[in-house]
């Protein structure tokens, strides 16, 4: 990674305000129309965490040793937050480019800043879904101060990983239609797979890798351990997070940099 | 020096390659070929620009022509950033705002305001900048009350008008217009114009895409004539267009005399059918016969004012107005005299009432005056046709009209045009009373009464003539000598 990588990189971080207020005029598209607006925002991450959490809460009886119902749920809520919020971003990134054509044309808006809007945006509800579990944190009284501390740094290290793998999936997708049909399926297998309900105690040590192998089950371990226990997360998988966002990141980037312009021929 | 320039191609080639599916495309473009991968059909390339040469200086306005396919669009694809050139370089001074993409950032759940500035926010303004244009945008795309109501509901031209004013709001230092100025009605596309050459006085360099030629004569300096990837011509844009419709039009035949010289007396048949009597025909050999050198008249034939139309004699209502155009009859005060007003009007042609005119072919207004006061006139009559982008094509002035006229009593005027000479098109029509003085001082004269752009018709040309399209239809002579005989 040479010089004017980075270069490029702190060029992209002059436009911040156009992109905040891109992602403003995004939002707000997302949501005219309807009649409960942006309030849509808070309501749906609220239902949906709350479906997933009493299915298995109320229907499976799931419950880890030493946790109370709300407890539990916390827990949930806690690793599901930050799956939803990728689900849901990558979704968006990956079709960024195609269904925003018109915008390669436009010369003032950075193409770069296409996928980071698409994702930006779409995560709003997510963080929303991370502002109720807090709520719920401080009233079960589980937050420490390393929450404070920590659950902004491992959000904003999940979302680069969400941005650096949208711009691979953005440019990739103006060639290969098939990621559009193929990623619900591989984030539905992703979500299904990772720790979000069960602690990894209660996996069959032969099938404990399977949660390794999943990128995700690292921030949701993550969280669940900043949120649910008010602790440190443990060693793996706070390396895990951090090797995926800043990995992807600059990965995410270079590929975009080194491919756009034979990628864009094919839009 | 390089700073001198707002663009700069230099051996500027753009190559695609066109794949057969989707498979060979992959193939081709991660390189999968390297392990083992083979596609079915071998890619075919297409040369989009060939070696493009091409210095544009600040603040040139420049006109791109050329057929569908011929580069144009590929061309202007490469300024934007966004696209690379497969071979030589691009290099762009300033910053570059394209109208290309006049639909960006609308969405049709949005009011207009709503769209507005999302669509500003796009193209870089910030918030104080924002509401200058935003002002601008209201009083230009004329919206009214539609402004806050959701995109969706707008009309086609609506929408149109406002992306337009969306787009041309910004002022950017290299300005790329890709065909839009052709959308909306011819109102507005006037309108759009001159918005465009507002723009333009501001400095920017400007870079035009567009078919109607016309557009490229109005408002560039210079012009280029792109053909299948390569400039064929540039330069002086009146002599780029000449060259290119001469192109375009070359090899149809249709147009051309195969003959040659027409003959006098063939010539004549047409001419009979404008002037619709006997009359003109040997008025017009007459008059022919007279001339030395035996000299000839534009075809189709006609003479204006050498026969008196005979006009139908039924019966037509002058006391209302009649062919009212669109926005009703918009009347301006009368400058100090409140005597005289205009209380009727109506067109006829040879066959009667109607405002379908026929180009070449007698046509008549009638106007009705009515006095509000008795009293003694002088009056000068005018009547003025402009054409729907407001350009006045006709001012005819009547001479001085004296008569007493007692209150509540009327006069009728009328005006022939024999023949009318005006090309297909729609006009509109309006009428002035004024007090008579000299005709250089028409424009200090006192008005009675003035019915601006009021009533509306419209010209065809007869099917046989269609080749002929043109605004106006001159009378003139021919003469053909041999050489010898200078």
């Amino acid at each position: 990674m040479s010089k004017k990588f980075f270069k490029s990189l702190i060029h992209l971080s002059r436009h911040r305000r156009r992109l905040y207020e891109s992602v403003l005029i995004d939002v707000r598209q997302q949501y005219t129309g309807s009649v409960l607006g942006v309030f849509w925002a808070v309501l749906f991450p609220l239902l949906q965490l709350s479906i997933l959490a009493g299915l298995y809460a109320v229907i499976f009886k799931v419950r880890p040793s030493g946790l109370g119902q709300w407890e539990y749920v916390l827990l949930v809520f806690s690793g599901l937050v930050p799956l939803l919020t990728f689900s849901a971003s990558v979704v968006a990134c990956s079709s960024s480019l195609i269904s925003n054509k018109s915008l390669l044309l436009n010369t003032v808006f950075p193409v770069e800043l296409i996928p980071i809007r698409s994702a930006l945006s779409a995560h709003l509800p997510g963080l929303s879904g991370l502002l109720i579990t807090l709520i719920i944190g401080i009233i079960l009284e589980r937050l420490s101060w390393q929450t404070i501390i920590l659950v902004p740094i491992f959000w904003v290290l999940l979302m680069m990983f969400v941005i650096g793998l949208g711009w691979i999936l953005s440019l990739f997708s103006l060639v290969i239609k098939d990621i559009q049909h193929g990623i619900g399926l591989v984030l539905m297998l992703l979500i299904v797979l990772s720790p979000f309900a069960y602690t990894p105690e209660m996996v069959p040590e032969a099938l404990k890798f399977v949660i390794y192998l999943n990128p995700l089950s690292y921030f949701v371990l993550s969280f669940q351990q900043i949120i649910a226990y008010g602790a440190w997360p443990d060693f793996i998988s706070a390396t895990g997070s951090i090797i995926l966002g800043l990995g992807f990141f600059l990965l995410g980037y270079n590929v975009f940099l080194k491919g756009k312009f034979e990628f864009f021929d094919y839009v | 020096m390089s700073k001198d320039y707002a663009l700069r191609f230099k051996n500027v080639s753009k190559v695609y390659d066109l794949h057969g599916s989707p498979r060979d495309q992959l193939i081709s473009v991660f390189g999968l070929h390297r392990i083992g991968m083979k596609p079915k059909t071998k890619s075919k390339k297409f040369v989009a620009l060939n070696n493009i040469n091409l210095e544009v200086p600040k603040g040139q306005r420049i006109g791109i022509v050329g057929r569908n396919g011929a580069g144009k669009s590929t061309l202007l694809k490469l300024l934007c950033g966004n696209f690379a050139p497969t071979q030589g370089e691009v290099e762009v001074n300033g910053e570059v705002q394209a109208l290309m993409n006049i639909g960006l950032g609308f969405h049709p759940e949005y009011t207009g305001r709503q769209n507005v500035e999302a669509s500003l926010q796009y193209n870089g303004l910030n918030k104080s900048e924002y509401k200058d244009a935003l002002k601008d945008i209201i009083n230009f795309c004329e919206l009214g009350e539609f402004f806050d109501q959701p995109f969706k509901t707008y009309s086609l031209g609506m929408q149109t008008r406002l992306m337009f004013a969306s787009a041309t709001a910004i002022r950017p230092d290299i300005l790329i217009i890709d065909e839009v100025l052709g959308s909306g009605d011819a109102y507005f596309i006037a309108k759009s114009k001159s918005r465009v050459e507002n723009m333009i006085k501001f400095g920017c360099t400007m870079i035009l895409v567009s078919h109607s030629m016309q557009q490229i004569l109005e408002l560039c300096d210079k012009a280029i004539w792109l053909n299948q990837g390569t400039i064929q011509m540039e330069g002086d844009c009146f002599r780029v267009v000449k060259a290119y419709e001469q192109f375009l039009h070359g090899p149809i035949k249709t147009l051309s005399n195969k003959n040659g010289e027409p003959d006098l007396n063939s010539s004549l048949q047409p001419g009979e059918e404008f002037n619709n009597s006997s009359v003109s025909k040997t008025k017009f050999l007459n008059l022919a016969t007279k001339r030395k050198n035996q000299i000839k008249f534009q075809e189709p034939i006609f003479f204006p004012h050498i026969s008196s139309p005979e006009f139908s004699k039924v019966e037509i209502d002058t006391k209302k107005y009649d062919f009212v155009a669109s926005g009703g009859v918009s009347r301006w005060n009368a400058s100090k005299l409140e005597k005289l007003t205009i209380s009727g009007f109506t067109i006829t042609n040879l066959s009667g009432r109607t405002n379908n005119l026929n180009a070449l072919e007698p046509a008549r207004f009638h106007f009705t005056i009515k006095a509000i006061k008795s009293d003694n006139y002088s009056c000068r009559y005018g009547i003025n046709i402009s054409n729907h982008a407001g350009q006045t094509l006709v001012s005819v002035m009547s001479p001085e009209d004296v008569f007493h006229l007692s209150k509540d009593n009327s006069r009728l005027i009328d005006l022939v045009f024999n023949p009318l000479q005006l090309g297909p098109g729609d006009y509109t029509v309006g009428i002035v009373i004024l007090e008579y003085g000299k005709i250089e001082h028409v424009n200090k004269a006192a008005r009675y009464d003035l019915l601006s752009r009021s009533f509306e018709f419209k010209v065809v040309l007869q099917s046989s003539l269609s080749a002929l399209n043109s605004q106006f239809f001159h009378s003139a002579e021919w003469h053909f000598l041999d050489e010898k005989s200078l």
